[in-house]
């Protein structure tokens, strides 16, 4: 070790950290620029030593610790917060969830659209929607199997139409007929009858015939908006008494504003009466709520295609 | 029964002890007040860095992480409030104690602790003290807060690397130039120690 390696752990050495202890003091024994250095430090040292120290204010003091009484204590310890799922992972989670609900509910927005509001009010009636399309849809998929399988279809077509229920009250029927009416496989088993396969034999083509005709009948039944019949008349004269009650309120109170739900009543109710500007009007009003929207806008894609 | 650490202090007080929030304050209040003193040259300037150093300590205590200890983490914070205030009082102009003056070439602080009543005189009137301050807070900034973290509150040179984040040979050398210089200002205070 020489002398600046030395004066360089004259510190260290006063403060007990010196890489080399003995060999600075062995240094500091015997070379008196050295020994000067370790004094000058160690006196400057001991006179800083008089750095006044002073107090900080109790009244800061009582602030501080009054912020600090005033702090919320956490909520969750940090353990848990650790096993929370990430927020990236919550995101996901929200968007499956909407995914999966996006794809489950366009089939009762649907059902309930169909149905004037109020008519469906409770599970059991919804119960009893599901159970007539459920069986729809078993007639919709008989009916492809005997177009298939050719004459044995005709005896075949017709159980099922027989086997139908007969509608029962209030609006299941029209319900049941614009969901055939929109049906995809009943379109296609119309289709099909429609279009024999080219390679059947002559005797299978009549009685495909016979099939054809009787189909064109069940699908204009079907898709026929229902305007004969008891039922028929009573929705049209609930719709009218429904207008009219709407538009004698209109017309006497100037404050009155339908709620969306009223909205897409009245544009039904217009839609039934064949009175397109309003229900169009009406429906786009309802279709403008978040309530509403999804009824109304399948009403007037109804209303576009009629 | 020892005492509980600093870091399970902090800890129980983000549970929601406020007592050892005051626990914590009782212990480091003086010396954070002295450093911030002797940092900022003002009192009324350290009463404000003192209360913010603390504020700051009250919203941040969930971000200590507990891989340092909470001296460091606390001076780091006064630290950086003070290198704040520095920006701003040089911002506004305020001449530095350590800049050489046009006429003299010397230091403020310097010139100042050259000057004044003898020896025997400071002691009876209790200026020593006084004079000694003002050659702390005459020294370089790098020098200054190495040596009063190393002074008021005794950090070892390692924690000092952490707070200034500068090596701890560097940390060691800047102490050293700290005190030659102190030395050669209030030589005629010193007094002859023995080995």
């Amino acid at each position: 070790m020489n002398c600046d390696e030395c004066k360089e752990q004259v510190f260290e050495l006063i403060e007990r950290e010196a890489v080399d202890p003995d060999g600075v003091r062995e240094i500091l024994s015997r070379c008196p620029d050295c020994r000067v250095a370790f004094d000058e430090m160690k006196a400057a040292l001991a006179v800083t030593e008089q750095l006044p120290i002073e107090e900080p204010p109790p009244a800061l003091d009582g602030a501080i610790v009054r912020a600090a009484r005033d702090r919320a204590p956490r909520a969750v310890p940090l353990r848990k917060r650790r096993l929370q799922p990430a927020p990236w992972a919550m995101a996901a989670i929200a968007l499956l969830a909407v995914g999966v609900g996006v794809w489950t509910i366009p089939r009762k927005v649907q059902l309930e659209s169909d149905a004037a509001p109020g008519e469906l009010k409770n599970a059991g009636e919804i119960a009893m929607a599901d159970q007539v399309l459920e069986e729809e849809t078993k007639t919709s998929d008989s009916r492809d199997a005997v177009a298939q399988l050719g004459s044995e279809g005709t005896a075949a077509l017709r159980a099922p139409e027989t086997a139908e229920p007969e509608p029962k009250k209030g609006s299941r029927a029209p319900v049941r007929a614009r969901r055939r009416a929109r049906s995809s496989p009943d379109e296609e088993s119309v289709a099909r009858l429609a279009q024999p396969p080219a390679a059947a034999p002559a005797a299978d083509m009549a009685v495909a015939g016979a099939a054809e005709s009787r189909s064109h009948e069940a699908a204009a039944k079907a898709s026929a908006p229902p305007k004969q019949g008891k039922q028929e008349k009573d929705d049209d004269a609930t719709c009218r008494r429904k207008v009219d009650d709407f538009e004698r309120r209109a017309g006497t109170d100037d404050d009155y504003a339908p709620t969306p739900e009223e909205e897409l009543a009245i544009g039904k109710c217009y839609q039934t009466l064949d009175n397109v500007a309003d229900a169009r009007k009406w429906l786009q009003r309802a279709a403008a709520h978040h309530k509403t929207k999804g009824r109304a806008e399948a009403a007037l894609r109804e209303l576009a295609a009629e | 029964m020892s005492d509980p650490s600093d870091e399970v202090l902090l800890a129980a007080y983000r549970k929601g002890d406020s007592g050892a929030f005051e626990v914590l304050l009782g212990r480091y209040r003086t010396p954070i007040f002295n450093f911030l003193l002797r940092s900022a040259r003002d009192r009324g300037r350290a009463e404000e860095l003192y209360q913010d150093v603390w504020m700051k300590v009250i919203e941040r205590c969930d971000e200590f992480r507990g891989d340092a200890k909470f001296s460091t983490w606390l001076y780091t914070i006064a630290r950086n409030l003070c290198i704040d205030h520095q920006r701003k009082m040089k911002f506004r102009g305020h001449a530095s104690l350590d800049a050489p003056q046009p006429r003299s070439g010397q230091p403020i602080g310097e010139r100042v602790s050259s000057f004044g009543p003898s020896t025997e005189q400071l002691a009876i009137g209790g200026l020593i003290g006084e004079r000694i301050a003002r050659a702390v807070e005459g020294l370089p900034d790098e020098q200054r807060e190495v040596f009063l973290l190393r002074q008021l509150q005794g950090l070892a040179f390692r924690e000092i690397s952490e707070v200034v984040g500068a090596p701890a040979n560097t940390v060691k050398s800047r102490m050293r130039y700290a005190l030659e210089r102190l030395q050669q200002i209030l030589s005629d205070l010193e007094e002859p120690h023995e080995l």
